[in-house]
């Protein structure tokens, strides 16, 4: 009894010891932020999580920032704006982040934002469409589609189809929106300026609807009973995630097809899972894993780390699309900053960040304090051909070989 | 405990209270502390407007949402549409919530019929109809959400600070509303109405006014607690506002809380938020829910008058064992609000397992006594 306890005493000296002379670990720099692990925004939460830990695992691997290690807080907003600037008031004061990073999508954003504004930390975003609310200097949107998003971004779509040769161009379109902040906002634009139906009709397109459906909707039959009726050249599906396929899945049992057809955030693999349905549908977008964006920066470590680590985590689709290329931007918005800087002080960050072009995969950024921080509308459409996303239009991004059909 | 001393005690908390915000600021304590407590009193308001009619009456409500949703849209709409100032919003937001709930009570409460998981089912269509009218109509907010102006508070108070003290405001209406109701006339006869509705019209409780009384007061809190929330939630959107979250949480914090008694949903919102909030982490969120549910079902299963009743006989040394184990959680190092969290759940369990007493069988509670206290 007396020995076992001597050497349990011996252990323990001997643990310490070694402890003391083993060199001490540099503290992490920790950046906090939120996403949807739960509720029901959590399947794209997963996609931005996924991107967000191989980037950690990357930027570790490669040494960590300024010679420490990073480390990602990671709460989860379940969904709720009002949860989601809770927990940012926490992640800054009570657990005393460095840094913060978005989260997802634009209601946690806008919460979240004001929360950043109060402290003064620096914000880099990905998902928010609320373009013209953002006043704070500090934010640094990485899904980059210009301020004016609710005009550039249906003019390039529309721009795309008219330059279709005369007899496949689209004369008519139909509408199928849904009845969340940010497709009303692109659809139907904000105080008489801008909206894909104006658009439209600007461009000379006759709108032969313009149908508005709920977040949520299952029963997709009678939409598409009124899309069948109106019979458009071009389907524009102002919708999210699985609205898409769901709606095409629909109008497959009434038998129509449509001739030309867009759709503005759909789930991209889900998109492909519903091929030959799918096909030819579009889609806009900041990256698609080919050239000429392979060629950005970090571009390639991107898409081998995503794919790995989604494969890895079980993700339902695998490959790098928008979404976790905007997370994955946003990420290398802020850690450009504190590079360049080489310090963790918000204001000395979001100079720098004002002030060069920021290497990003979708090219380099420019934060345009008088554009709000959005420069130019960078966006290309992307449709999906023999089984994949392609970037179509304009032709500067298009894959080689690849135009709109 | 002599009345002097009670109430010597309530001014000493108050007291301890409104000076909460001054120690946070005096000692570089984190802000959040006054966020967390701003959510606890938002559900203390919350889950006490529920209690109300569900809890004393037993009607059954998942009207919350549509209580809850008026409130936060009301102010919203008035503030951003019309600038009309803040309080006034909120207040205006109360007032169409206890609206609501009134052309409710007055359609549902006068048909026999309605009752039961009848009248729960009404409530939920009126939450689900407020969602579809938000989305719909372009005033509300046709599906754009509506993004709050900049708002500046009085007496240089930062949104944390304005928010703890008008969140303690509402809390504190909340809980004299359900304490004055539990103990006065009507709440005997809305508990008799829990027991047995025709005893209790039949022994001459004016059933029908009750009625409408407690589910105005429900909406009324639910709306002003909504309304300041909308101050919170800073952009808001139909599916966030009128999501099933409110309504579900309010009740699981009830009934763990206990339905009969004006400190259950204080009790059920302190264990429930502290918890939900404390297990936020990637994993520990998914695991949140089934620690609730579990924690429900042994709660039901050994108190089925919930938390409140128990702590209320053995309160002491259930406070004494919830001390020790945030003293020791502190003493481990832990953040505050983690040790916080672990000495509420150590007092949970502490409760559970002196109970002793798994009600699996039928409740057998006497109800002629309630029925024949409000008659008297």
């Amino acid at each position: 009894m007396k020995t076992g306890r001597v050497v349990l005493l011996v252990a323990l000296l001997a643990l310490l010891l070694v402890q003391a002379r083993l060199p001490a670990q540099p503290r992490p720099i920790r950046v906090g932020g939120t996403l949807p692990l739960t509720g029901v925004f959590a399947a794209q939460g997963k996609v931005h999580e996924a991107a967000g830990r191989a980037f950690v695992q990357m930027m570790n691997e490669k040494g960590g920032l300024l010679g420490r290690p990073l480390e990602w807080v990671l709460l989860d907003d379940e969904s709720q704006p009002d949860k989601a600037a809770a927990l940012y008031e926490r992640l800054i004061t009570e657990d005393k982040v460095d840094l913060i990073i978005g989260p997802y999508g634009t209601a946690a954003i806008t919460a979240a934002m004001r929360v950043a504004e109060k402290y003064g930390y620096v914000f880099p975003h990905h998902t928010a469409s609320l373009t013209y609310a953002y006043t704070y200097r500090r934010h640094f949107p990485t899904w980059y589609v210009g301020l004016n998003t609710h005009i550039t971004t249906p003019s390039k779509v529309f721009d795309a189809y008219l330059s279709l040769p005369p007899g496949q161009r689209p004369r008519t379109v139909g509408f199928v929106v849904n009845k969340f902040p940010g497709t009303q906002f692109l659809a139907y634009g904000r105080a008489n300026t801008g909206g894909a139906v104006r658009i439209a009709q600007q461009k000379g397109l006759r709108v032969v609807l313009d149908v508005q459906f709920d977040l949520g909707t299952t029963d997709w039959i009678p939409v598409a009973q009124q899309v069948r009726r109106a019979n458009p050249d071009l389907l524009y599906v102002a919708g999210l995630a699985l609205d898409g396929v769901n709606l095409l899945q629909a109008l497959a049992q009434l038998g129509w097809r449509p001739r030309h057809h867009f759709y503005q955030w759909p789930s991209p693999g889900a998109m492909l899972t519903a091929l030959p349905l799918t096909d030819r549908a579009t889609s806009v977008t900041i990256f698609v894993p080919h050239e000429p964006y392979l060629s950005n920066p970090g571009a390639r470590d991107f898409v081998n780390r995503y794919r790995a680590w989604a494969k890895a985590t079980g993700l339902a689709y695998s490959e790098p699309d928008v979404q976790s290329a905007a997370s994955w931007s946003a990420w290398q918005v802020l850690t450009f900053g504190v590079q360049e800087c080489r310090c963790l002080d918000h204001a000395r960050i979001a100079e720098v960040l004002l002030s060069k072009p920021v290497p990003t995969v979708q090219g380099y950024l420019k934060f345009d304090p008088q554009q709000q921080n959005y420069g130019d509308d960078i966006q290309a459409v992307m449709q999906i051909q023999d089984g994949r996303w392609w970037a179509v239009w304009p032709r500067q991004l298009a894959a080689e070989g690849r135009r709109l059909r | 405990m002599s009345e002097l001393r009670i109430w010597g005690a309530i001014a000493g908390v108050l007291v301890g209270l409104l000076l909460v915000p001054t120690v946070v600021r005096a000692l570089g304590l984190p802000a959040y502390y006054l966020v967390f407590l701003y959510f606890y009193f938002f559900w203390v308001a919350q889950a006490t407007s529920w209690n109300l009619i569900s809890g004393y009456a037993g009607y059954f409500s998942f009207g919350q949402g549509a209580f809850y949703g008026a409130g936060v849209y009301g102010a919203a709409v008035l503030i951003d549409r019309h600038g009309v100032p803040y309080g006034l919003a909120i207040l205006a937001g109360a007032a169409v919530s206890a609206l609501i709930a009134s052309a409710i009570g007055v359609v549902t409460f006068r048909l026999r019929q309605i009752r039961g998981p009848v009248f729960a089912l009404v409530t939920l269509a009126v939450a689900l109809a407020m969602h579809s009218l938000a989305n719909n109509v372009s005033y509300l907010d046709g599906g754009r959400g509506i993004p709050l102006p900049k708002l500046s508070y009085p007496f240089g108070l930062s949104d944390v600070e304005f928010l703890y003290y008008a969140g303690l405001g509402v809390g504190l209406v909340a809980v004299a509303m359900g304490w004055w109701t539990y103990r006065n006339r009507h709440g005997w006869g809305l508990r008799a109405i829990h027991d047995d509705e025709r005893v209790a019209e039949g022994l001459g409780v004016p059933t029908f006014a009750y009625k409408m009384g407690a589910l105005a007061l429900s909406g009324a809190l639910a709306g002003l607690s909504g309304g300041l929330h909308a101050l919170q939630i800073r952009y808001v959107t139909a599916d966030a506002v009128f999501s099933l979250r409110v309504p579900l949480l309010v009740i699981m914090m009830c009934v763990l809380g206990g339905r009969r008694h004006w400190l259950g949903p204080l009790v059920g919102a302190g264990v429930i938020h502290a918890l939900n909030d404390r297990l936020s982490g990637p994993g520990l969120s998914s695991l949140s829910e089934v620690l609730m549910g579990l924690l429900l079902m042994v709660v039901v299963a050994a108190l089925p008058e919930g938390i409140s009743s128990h702590l209320r006989q053995r309160g002491m040394a259930a406070g004494l064992v919830g001390l020790s184990g945030l003293g020791v959680a502190l003493v481990a190092r832990l953040a505050f609000l983690d040790a916080l969290a672990i000495g509420i759940a150590v007092a949970v369990v502490f409760l559970v397992l002196r109970t002793h007493r798994f009600a699996l069988g039928p409740w057998h509670r006497s109800k002629a006594r309630e029925v024949e206290a409000a008659r008297g």
